[in-house]
């Protein structure tokens, strides 16, 4: 620091410079209409002199004419008509690099967690272009969450954007945690960097969800991105594209990614705020045209890269949040186009108890089915075939006793795999644990064990497993495939623990 | 915008009183009344009359602002004058003592030449 202002002090920049400024012309619900900046461009950072001397960032949305509208990027209350504007010369850019890692940071890059300063020296802009065709390769490596349901029915792969969608209070953040949760069975040379965004939440469950990744040890390889519900709009706005930034500095040094957006339906209301202060014209439910592009552009960015560019990845998990199930309003139908797949939470399965609430039967993931592991290909085949058949059956399973054997066993079979894919929250499974157990039903281990202690069948199955047969579980998750001879040996190993458990 | 139209009535107004010879511009002022009237735009003339003082004002040469903390010497403010009528600029002065010393030269409310100390320290905070 005595090095800077000695320079400064000596003459090296203190001579005069010439600056284009603008002055305030009106200010009103965070975005300011500003007259000069005759060479201001698109997406420019703007920063306004107020009389108290502090200065403000603002973001240039609107050239016209005469007149520059800008969104406001922080505290709007000391603004006033007639304040000098200034140019930075650079378009709206985010601190990227390794430092990030474990930080909780505003989407300025700002941090939030009272660690000190990041330290970075690199800069991105938060609008980038996504990778071209030939830049890219399809997705063929799995991205593990740790939930069965998710892993064995609707996997997703690196790369990939997979939509979580349903309805508040339905877990849906929860699952999103337990995939950052879950790296932590990963390798560390292939572990993904987790970066979770949060737009409008609630600084205490931002708080909260920190304290839990802090707890596990999973902050080590995660970011955190936060415009809190009492920041303003334009924050909101721009978060998550300034998450994809900083992700993309990893991406693109050939390094896998995850990121989260935590709601994309909060960001969508941020820019039709917006875009109604700028007086853009509005269309449907009020959001402006572009409301499809705004979320277009950020997902594009989600990709595989080929092995020139470094066969990095950047797998993006927008969340959207809809009313009462409500999946035909106009952002959630946007979304589920553009994404490559969609897992729906549904509140009837919710409140019967089956956590995570996935409906595995409109579920679905285009392109992850090329990424998922072999092992869990092999027992994830039957599963979906159980559970089609169940699903078809499950009307009449009140009548049970009215029917066929044949019929009675498919809605038994079906019962149980669905009591098998009930998962806690916080224990997400590692992938050769998975296997096991859908094994065991698939084989028909569970089907004489009461419904009710299914779970807990599973629970000591596995302690048995890792306690006597951990080499068998070892060599699944290094060859990630489960041959026969391998399948009869577990299929032993399940056999074995049942003659202790039924005696 | 209203501010957008304002200033292009003010343009074309003060362009077409220019071209005009003396005894003709009342008849142009009344004209464009009358096409306020037409137009449904009446209720900006004030606004638009304000601009077009500005614009008028920069007929005789663009406004150039010089702010310093302290009055200069007659000497230095007529180099300076002269220096900015050389380039087509007219100047005014003002005095701010908020700026502790040096000077800064605002041109046309777009453009800043920034020597003043408290520049300086702002451009020194922002390297901390």
């Amino acid at each position: 620091m005595y090095d800077i202002l000695k320079k400064e002090l000596e003459g090296v920049h203190a001579g005069p410079t010439g600056e284009e400024i603008g002055k305030v012309m009106s200010i009103g619900d965070g975005v300011a209409q500003i007259e000069g900046l005759p060479n201001a461009v698109y997406s420019e950072m703007i920063e306004v002199q107020t009389q108290s001397g502090v200065s403000v960032p603002a973001m240039v949305l609107n050239l016209e004419e005469f007149l520059v509208g800008a969104v406001i990027l922080g505290d709007a209350t000391q603004m006033k008509e007639g304040d000098t504007v200034k140019r930075t010369g650079k378009v709206l850019s985010v601190p990227v690099g390794e430092q990030l890692l474990g930080r909780v940071v505003n989407p300025l890059g700002v941090p939030l967690d009272g660690k000190g300063t990041l330290g970075t020296t690199q800069t991105l802009p938060i609008e980038r272009p996504a990778p071209a065709v030939m830049d890219r390769q399809p997705v063929n490596t799995p991205l593990a969450t740790g939930i069965k349901a998710i892993d064995a029915a609707i996997p997703i792969g690196r790369g990939q954007r997979e939509l979580i969608i349903g309805d508040r209070q339905i877990g849906k953040t929860a699952l999103a945690q337990d995939t950052i949760l879950n790296q932590l069975n990963e390798p560390e040379a292939t572990r993904p960097i987790c970066i979770y965004v949060a737009i409008g939440q609630k600084t205490s469950k931002v708080a909260q969800f920190v304290g839990e990744l802090q707890e596990r040890g999973a902050m080590a390889y995660t970011i955190v991105v936060t415009a809190n519900a009492s920041d303003p709009a334009s924050l909101w706005y721009i978060a998550p594209y300034a998450g994809c930034s900083m992700g993309e500095y990893f991406r693109d040094k050939g390094k896998d990614v995850l990121i989260i957006y935590d709601d994309l339906s909060k960001h969508a209301w941020a820019w039709r705020q917006i875009a109604l202060l700028l007086r853009r014209p509005p269309g449907r439910e009020a959001y402006p045209g572009d409301v499809f592009y705004l979320h277009s552009r950020l997902l594009e960015r989600a990709s595989r890269l080929s092995k020139e560019k470094g066969g990095g990845s950047l797998t993006a998990l927008p969340i959207i949040e809809t009313q009462l199930g409500d999946v035909s309003a106009y952002i959630p139908t946007n979304v589920i186009s553009i994404t490559d797949g969609q897992i729906f939470l549904e509140s009837d399965l919710f409140s019967k108890g089956q956590r995570p609430a996935v409906n595995i039967g409109i579920s679905v993931s285009r392109v992850g089915s090329a990424a998922q592991t072999k092992a869990t290909k092999k027992v994830a085949g039957q599963l979906k075939l159980d559970l089609a058949q169940f699903q078809e059956l499950a009307a009449f399973a009140q009548f049970a006793q009215d029917l066929d054997p044949a019929t009675r066993k498919r809605i038994d079979r079906g019962q149980r795999l669905m009591e098998i894919l009930k998962q806690g929250q916080f224990e997400p499974m590692p992938m050769e644990e998975q296997v096991a157990s859908l094994l065991a039903v698939n084989e028909g281990y569970v089907d004489d064990v009461p419904l009710e202690q299914v779970r807990d069948f599973e629970k000591r199955l596995l302690t048995y497993l890792k306690d006597q047969h951990e080499s068998l579980l070892q060599k699944i998750r290094e060859s990630k495939a489960l041959e026969d001879d391998t399948k009869e040996e577990l299929k032993k190993g399940i056999e074995e623990f049942k003659q202790t458990y039924t005696r | 915008m209203a501010k957008a139209k304002a200033k292009i009535y003010a343009r074309v107004l003060v362009d077409s009183l220019k071209e005009a010879k003396q005894h003709k511009q009342t008849e142009i002022m009344r004209a464009f009344k009358t096409l306020l009237q037409k137009r449904g735009d009446v209720r900006q003339l004030s606004a638009i009359l304000r601009e077009a003082e500005k614009l008028w004002q920069d007929t005789e040469g663009k406004l150039a602002k010089l702010v310093s903390a302290e009055a200069l010497t007659s000497g230095d403010k007529e180099s300076i004058e002269k220096c900015l009528n050389k380039v087509g600029y007219r100047m005014e002065e003002e005095i701010d003592p908020k700026l502790i010393g040096g000077m800064a030269l605002i041109l046309e409310n777009s453009f800043v030449i920034d020597n003043t100390v408290r520049g300086k320290l702002q451009r020194i905070a922002k390297l901390l």
